[in-house]
């Protein structure tokens, strides 16, 4: 009796259930998990409500790997959400190939909406001469370091990959880690090899891949950029347990001064917001490699998320509103103030709104760059990144030689999966 | 009176004592960790992970509380627990039992299709389940969660149960059926009073699966107020940036439920692991 009863107390809960109005436009994003994104996208939506009350929205928020899985699996199953975050490159050029991406073009030409794009911006959401989604922000990678500490130990920036090299080990002898990493997650590894082939050789490596160029390689340089980084780890430079460590935990280890340096994405200066008192945060551009056939200046930078609109979705009008509401100035400097980030739309990062680091960042360092290379792992397809990071993994904890490595990532990367 | 042992306090003792002290503190000592930390402020907890809070602040607390609706989520949690529980148990007694008792030639082909159903990993099945849970209108409803979840959890407590029932003496039943008993008699009366261990083992390592259970929630419910607590608690823990002190809040507070259920039921809990299948 108690179990009928019980069985229909669930069953009248679940009817309860009932799906969204008809009208309302879906929209699904990732700005969840974190105070400063739940405070940038609060701040959207009731804009957007204030401003667009005939449009009802449907949103649905998840954290950024759990959001991963759960768009897959809705665009998979042929039930996408109308306007929806995508991260750019591989991610959403998986969409495209599956014909549910809706081409803005049309759109992007009217009331110069194209142009208040960054170029370099906007050709990271197109696809064979067509844009598939709007660029949001853009995260560039730096190395960073505690001004406070480096001034007590009279240590100056380094210029060159020697001078890094030397810091390094001073700042061995004085029983500090030197470059702190957490690579559970794979990812922030990548830079290191990143930077490395960009030096070595140049920018543009994975694009060129990626747009299918006849003569596209990793070449010599490829096998000396991993040889380089197996050093470092072998010279105990990174913090013990390092494959095994999330980014949040080497952080740690960096704003608590047990580690001298980092190289790290921009989003390090919100990450630093509850450093300890007298940290002060700093940065450099990574080193110049001395024979390097790259560009010295050139800086890793690429666009971090995006939004798109689903072919699928009925109203196409409303969807496009809400992509150029999200993408008007006034909405992008609020998400520069709000989260420290770098945004892809024009004139929007101020000084005002960046602070004085991004600004220095955005206004220093990037239009001094030759190139700006886009990250490696977003841009190659899912299947070759994982290629990329299982690899990296094994040639830093020294499992895989880095001849094998360049080689099994060249191979991955030609067969472009 | 129960007699007192004299134990002699020699050096063996001593060592024992000494690593189950060590091992106490290893297992307690995270617990104690959570408890302390949450009572820091993120700069503090940033300056050193170790070290104990400056002040007693609450801040923590409240920012889990008000910000995440833990509440809400602990009582879907509960939901789908209870509904994906109940139904694996029900199927899984009744399909042990006859995978027991009657063996027609075709059962060990019923068996075998269990076990490829075991073999099948959750994730392969999440794409077709959306579609079959957009057909039935189920999606982002606490049922479209609990049916699949009963569904993947059944054939591991089915073997569970059956492997149960195997070491019961046949003479038990067969006496029933000369007393003239109907086969729904026999499995009511005879069979199911001293399944309950069995039921109890079942039910409580499904409590288990389904209450840690992430994956089918966060991909098949979208409305933020149907989430359940393992979803609900990535509201605190950030791509780049978490507040440790208040997500170790939020852990806390989620704890309380499974804890309270854990005090309530601990005496038919251990006996449930021990499994005294003997009726008394």
């Amino acid at each position: 009796m108690k179990l009928k009863r019980l069985l229909i107390a669930g069953a009248a809960l679940a009817l309860t259930a009932f799906p969204a109005a008809a009208g309302a436009l879906s929209f699904w994003h990732a700005y969840a998990g974190q105070q400063d994104k739940i405070d940038f996208i609060t701040f959207a939506l009731d804009e957007f409500a204030r401003k667009h009350p005939d449009i009802t929205l449907d949103v649905v928020a998840a954290e950024q790997s759990a959001y991963k899985t759960k768009l897959n699996t809705a665009m998979a199953s042929g039930n996408p959400p109308d306007v929806f975050y995508t991260l750019p490159g591989g991610f959403l050029n998986a969409f495209v190939k599956g014909g549910q991406m809706y081409a803005l073009d049309a759109d992007l030409a009217k009331d110069g909406w194209r142009e208040s794009f960054l170029e370099s911006a906007i050709a990271q959401t197109m696809k064979d001469g067509k844009t598939y989604a709007v660029p949001v922000d853009v995260d560039s990678v730096v190395f960073w370091y505690d001004k406070a500490l480096f001034a007590e130990k009279g240590w100056t920036v380094p210029k060159t990959y020697d001078e890094l090299m030397a810091l390094a080990e001073k700042a061995k002898e004085e029983g500090l880690v030197p470059f702190s990493l957490g690579n559970k997650d794979s990812w922030p590894a990548t830079f290191w090899f990143q930077y490395m082939e960009m030096r070595l050789k140049g920018s543009g490596v994975v694009a060129s891949f990626v747009n299918g160029d006849a003569g596209a390689t990793l070449g010599a340089e490829g096998e000396k950029a991993f040889q380089t980084i197996a050093e470092i780890a072998q010279k105990d430079y990174f913090p013990i347990g390092f494959n095994g460590m999330s980014d949040q935990e080497a952080n740690m280890l960096f704003l608590n001064g047990q580690a001298a340096m980092l190289l790290n994405g921009t989003w390090q200066i919100g990450a630093s917001a509850d450093a300890p008192e007298g940290f002060e945060l700093g940065y450099f551009a990574f080193p110049s490699v001395s024979g390097g056939a790259g560009d010295q200046s050139d800086v890793l930078a690429g666009v971090a998320a995006s939004f798109g609109i689903s072919e699928k979705a009925e109203n196409k009008a409303d969807a496009v509103t809400l992509l150029k509401f999200l993408t008007s100035p006034e909405v992008m400097t609020k998400y520069v103030e709000l989260r420290k980030t770098m945004v892809t739309v024009k004139g929007a990062t101020t000084e005002a709104a960046a602070g004085p680091v991004l600004y220095g960042i955005s206004n220093e360092l990037m239009n001094a760059a030759g190139h700006l290379d886009s990250f490696y792992d977003t841009a190659m397809p899912p299947a070759a990144t994982n290629i990329y990071y299982t690899t990296l993994q094994g040639v830093l904890d020294g499992s895989v030689a880095p001849a094998d490595g360049a080689k099994r990532l060249e191979d991955a990367l030609k067969a472009n999966k | 009176m129960t007699p007192t042992v004299v134990h002699r306090w020699n050096r063996t003792n001593s060592i024992v004592l000494a690593f189950l002290t060590l091992h106490v503190l290893m297992v307690i000592f995270p617990f104690v960790w959570m408890i302390y930390s949450t009572f820091k402020t993120n700069r503090e907890f940033m300056r050193s992970v170790w070290s104990f809070p400056t002040s007693l602040n609450f801040d923590a607390y409240i920012g889990a509380w008000s910000g995440g609706a833990l509440g809400g989520y602990a009582v879907n949690s509960l939901i789908v627990m209870a509904g994906a529980t109940l139904i694996t148990v029900l199927v899984s007694t009744l399909a042990g039992y006859a995978l027991a008792i009657y063996r027609p030639r075709w059962m060990p082909a019923v068996e075998l299709s269990l076990t490829a159903a075991m073999a099948i990993p959750a994730y392969v099945a999440l794409v077709p389940l959306v579609v079959m849970l957009r057909g039935a209108g189920l999606l982002d409803t606490h049922l479209g969660v609990i049916l699949p979840t009963a569904a993947f959890n059944v054939p591991v407590s089915i073997f569970i149960m059956q492997a149960f029932f195997n070491t019961l003496p046949r003479e038990l039943f067969d006496a029933g059926r000369v007393d003239g008993a109907s086969e729904w008699q026999i499995f009511r009366k005879v069979a199911l009073p001293i399944a309950r261990p069995a039921m109890f083992t079942v039910a409580i390592v499904n409590m288990i699966w389904v209450w840690n259970d992430f994956l089918f929630p966060v991909v098949f419910i979208n409305n933020p107020a149907r989430k359940t607590l393992p979803v609900g608690l990535t509201d605190f823990v950030g791509e780049h940036i978490t507040n440790y002190p208040v997500m170790l809040a939020a852990i806390l507070i989620a704890a309380i439920a499974p804890l309270i259920l854990f005090i309530y039921f601990e005496r038919q809990i251990t006996a449930a692991l021990i499994g005294g299948a003997v009726k008394e």
